[in-house]
Order: C-alpha cells, then structure tokens, then sequence
C-alpha cells in the first residue's frame, strides 16, 4: 500500500440488520493513515454500524469497505486493527479472568506489548498488581483503561474506539486524547472514536464525521460547530462554548 | 456395608466402569460447562440431555442401539441451539427451551408407539447402563478437548467472553462453535448413563458455579471446576453403592454440599 492510500475506505456503504431497514445507508468515506477521527451521531444513527463493518463484524448489503487497502471480507491480518466494542466491560460479570490472563489472550501478534507495557500505557495504577486482579472485581474505569489496553497489545495500526468515554471522568477523557495524540505521533496509529459526547471532542477533533444513518459532515470541528449540520444531527439546536485549554 | 463387602463390590466390572465413567463425565461436564454456563446457557445440558432421551427411546422403538443415535442426537441439538443464538440472535433460554421441548415430544412419540424405555434409569442414571464404548469415547473426547484448550487458550478464553470481540482479533468462531457443540454433545451422551438426564445439568454447571466463587483466574476456574466436578461424581457413585440410591441423585447431593462449603469460604474471603 503506498503512502498517500487510505486506511479505511468506506464506499456508498448500507447495512441492514433487518432486512429493507438499513442501519446505515450510502456512507462513504476514507480515512488516512495517523488521522485521528471522530465519528459523531446520536444513539442509534449507526456509529457502532460502521466500526463493526471496518472490523469484519457485520457484511454491507451494498457498497465495498476496504481496509489497508484490502476487501475487509478478505483482510486476515486483525492483529492490525485494535477494537473496543461499546459497554464491552459487561463481557466480565461473574466470569473468573485475571487481567494478564485476558491481555496475554488478546495479544497475538509479534512484537506486541507486555501486559504491564500496555497497562503502563493506558495510564493504569499498579500494573504489576493488577494483573492478577479479577477483571469483574476492578472499577468501571479501570475495566475501560484494561479494555483500552487489550485493544492496544497488538501496537495496532488501525485503533476502532466505540463510546470509549462512557465510564471516564472528564479527566480521563483528556487523558485518553492525549494518549491517542501520542501513539499517532509514536506509532503512526490511525484512530476512529465513535462518541455521542459532542463535548467529548468540542477542542480535539481534527476531523469529524457525522452520521445519523447516512453520512451528514465530514470535515473539521471548526466547521462544525455553529453549522445546521449538528442541529440536522440531534433533531434541536446544540451550542458548544469552546475553552482555551 | 462391612469392607469385605465394599472390596467384594469393587471387583464387580460394572463397578469399575461406573467408576470410570463418573472420572469421565466428572472431567468433561465441568470442561464443558466452563463455556456454556458464562453464555448464558446453563440448562444446555438439560435441553440436549432430552434430545439423548429421545434418541434412546427412538432407538428402541426400531431396536437399534440408542449410543450411537444418542451422540448424534445431542451434537445436533446442541449446535442448533449455538446456531440459534449466533444466527437468529434469539436469547439462550428460548433457543434452549426449543431443543428441550423437540427433545421431550420425540422421546413421548416414540414411547406412545410402543418404545420401552426404563424411564427411572433414563432420567436418574442407572450404574448398569454404563458399557465400554461410551467410556473410550468419552476419555478420547476428554484429552482432545483438553489438549485443544490447552493449545487454543487465548481464542478460547475470547471466544467465551464474546463472540465480537473473538472475532475481532481473528478468531475463527465458526470452527470453535462447532468444536464446542461436538465436545459438549459426547459429554452429554456419556454421562446421560449416569447421571440420567434430568441431573446433568447438575453436573455441568453446579461445579462451575462453586468454581467461579473461589478462583481468580480464568485457568484457576476450569482447573477447580473440573477438580469438584471430579469429587463430586465419585463419591456420589461411592454413595450410590452405600445407600443404594441413583447415581445422579447422589452426586448431586455432594456437589452441592461442595458449593456449601465453597460458598462459605467465599464468604470468608478466600480466593485461590
């Protein structure tokens, strides 16, 4: 794949669960490699659709999603592509799984990070102690930050985020961005962040696409914010104060 | 009983393959378990053990031997119900209650066609009923399940916290669909014969609840399940002998005596 190709090619896309009521319908877009993207929309309008469809999870009915330049129903190489799935830290209720035993499963590729590596990276206290934790024992957030890292293991070059801020405070939220700013710097990692959080992103953005089933924007927060475009997304008028900081 | 007695007793080969097949179905139902009970499908074996039920009495109906038809039977049944559940999305309880009452109408056909089923062994266990085939059938499906974990723990241990999530890190979730399916339908077929089928389930998920109350890892889990799974099977065929009661029943009755203790020690804060 040369330099300039996309990493994430999303071509007049729809997706169906049901058939004749598709969750998505004609998106297309492409994302390069290091952008750090934020997929916006409200509940429902198929944020989590689409990085399904990037993650080989669900089949487009119409329209072609290619990844490294590969048809994602041909692409073989996952450990490439780090996923968090939303409200994922329910998978653990009641399940006996130490964090170092659920990290060392995840990780499969060469060359990928140890367990504390990638403990160390999201920012977790103690992680040589945590990694003989239950996972279903550990707080909402630190689930979120073993998550993050179970996603990272792989020192992925595709990193698909699905509502990654719902359990952390505005801190962490801060936290997060600045990691991910760094590991575009550090490892080149193409990011996607699916968020309903309109002030999760209000100061980060570089880009953002809009969806609400369809695609509805695609370009920088700055013009986001004052556009109809946010309005036509949540159905009412939203005004973001941006801060300096 | 007197010792004399009890030696005299475990010279008997019936005995002895009692034995086996309790070591048997005390490895395998607590394996198996450790994957269906967190998918939410804990009464698997109560559903697949019915559609072995109707295998026996179909079986008989046309006087052919039930084994054979009965592990065909459940590995049917149990991989249309993880078919169910991935393909159709429906929950676990309805797929399982389909299976169940599939199961339990064929057994009834069969029987009101004239099928003679020992009904009190079918559904309790009987010592009797155990014969070799469905021992090496049940310790080869032991080591090669056994070996597949050990080798596939990583996709193994995704595959039961989520399908997604497997899947999105490149495991095959088809084949291990499948596998389970197979393994679990063997499992239950073997150990049908002794602990019938109304207390399989018992045995497949009362070891695994005991075990998730005390270990800390996902390892610790399966290695403790298995372990009570294993007591639990042979003293209550132990017990079956002193109080001549059903096998199922007896084991039952110390597997829950374990989860007794284990839920006290739970309690006390001991995790292992």
């Amino acid at each position: 794949m040369g330099a300039g190709e996309p990493v994430v090619e999303f071509n007049d896309v729809t997706v169906s669960y049901v058939r004749g009521t598709p969750a998505i319908s004609g998106v297309s877009f492409r994302v390069f490699r290091d952008e750090l993207v934020f997929l916006l929309g409200p509940n429902g309008g198929g944020k989590s659709t689409v990085l399904r469809a990037i993650a080989g999870l669900v089949r487009p009915e119409r329209g072609t999603v290619r990844v490294f330049g590969v048809d994602v129903r041909r692409f073989r190489e996952w450990w490439r592509v780090g996923y968090l799935p939303q409200a994922a830290s329910s998978i653990f209720g009641g399940l006996p799984v130490s964090v170092g035993e659920f990290l060392r499963s995840c990780r499969v590729a060469e060359g990928g990070l140890d367990p504390v590596e990638a403990l160390e990276l999201v920012g977790a206290d103690g992680p040589r102690q945590l990694l003989g934790e239950r996972i279903d024992s550990l707080s909402a957030g630190n689930v979120q930050k073993v998550l993050l890292a179970g996603s990272l293991v792989n020192r992925p070059s595709l990193l698909l985020l699905d509502e990654p801020t719902v359990y952390v405070d505005q801190r962490g939220v801060s936290a997060l961005i600045e990691l991910l700013e760094r590991l575009r710097e550090e490892w080149c990692l193409t990011v996607i962040l699916a968020t309903h959080d309109v002030s999760a992103i209000s100061t980060l953005a570089n880009r953002v696409i809009c969806i609400n089933r369809g695609s509805l924007f695609d370009g920088p927060i700055s013009e986001l914010l004052g556009s109809e475009s946010l309005c036509r997304i949540y159905g009412f008028h939203l005004y973001l104060v941006r801060h300096g900081h | 009983m007197a010792t004399s007695g009890l030696l005299e007793v475990f010279s008997e080969p019936f005995v002895l393959r009692a034995l086996a097949a309790a070591a048997v179905s005390g490895y395998l139902l607590p394996l198996v378990g450790g994957f269906i009970v967190p998918r939410r499908l804990s009464l698997l074996g109560d559903s697949s053990s019915h559609f072995a039920f109707a295998a026996i009495a179909v079986g008989a109906l046309f006087g052919v031997s039930g084994i054979f038809l009965a592990y065909v039977f459940v590995v049917v049944g149990i991989f249309v119900v993880l078919r169910l559940v991935r393909v159709l999305g429906v929950s676990g309880d309805q797929a399982l209650a389909v299976v169940l009452a599939s199961g339990a109408a064929l057994a009834s056909l069969a029987i009101s066609r004239g099928a003679r089923v020992s009904l009190g062994s079918v559904l309790f266990g009987s010592l009797l009923a155990v014969d070799e085939l469905d021992l090496l059938a049940g310790a080869l499906v032991a080591v090669l399940a056994s070996a597949f974990v050990y080798r596939n723990f990583g996709g193994v241990l995704l595959y039961t916290l989520s399908d997604e999530l497997a899947r999105s890190r490149g495991v095959n979730t088809g084949i291990y669909e499948f596998l389970l399916a197979v393994v679990a339908g063997l499992a239950v077929a073997v150990s049908v014969r002794v602990a019938g089928v109304l207390l399989v389930t018992a045995v497949m998920v009362i070891p695994v609840m005991t075990a998730s109350l005390l270990s800390t890892s996902f390892k610790k889990f399966l290695g403790l399940a298995v372990l009570f799974g294993e007591l639990g099977l042979f003293l209550g065929v132990l017990l079956s002998f002193t109080l001549e009661m059903a096998p199922g029943a007896s084991s039952v009755f110390v597997l829950l005596a374990i989860l007794g203790v284990s839920a006290a020690l739970h309690r006390a804060g001991l995790r292992i």
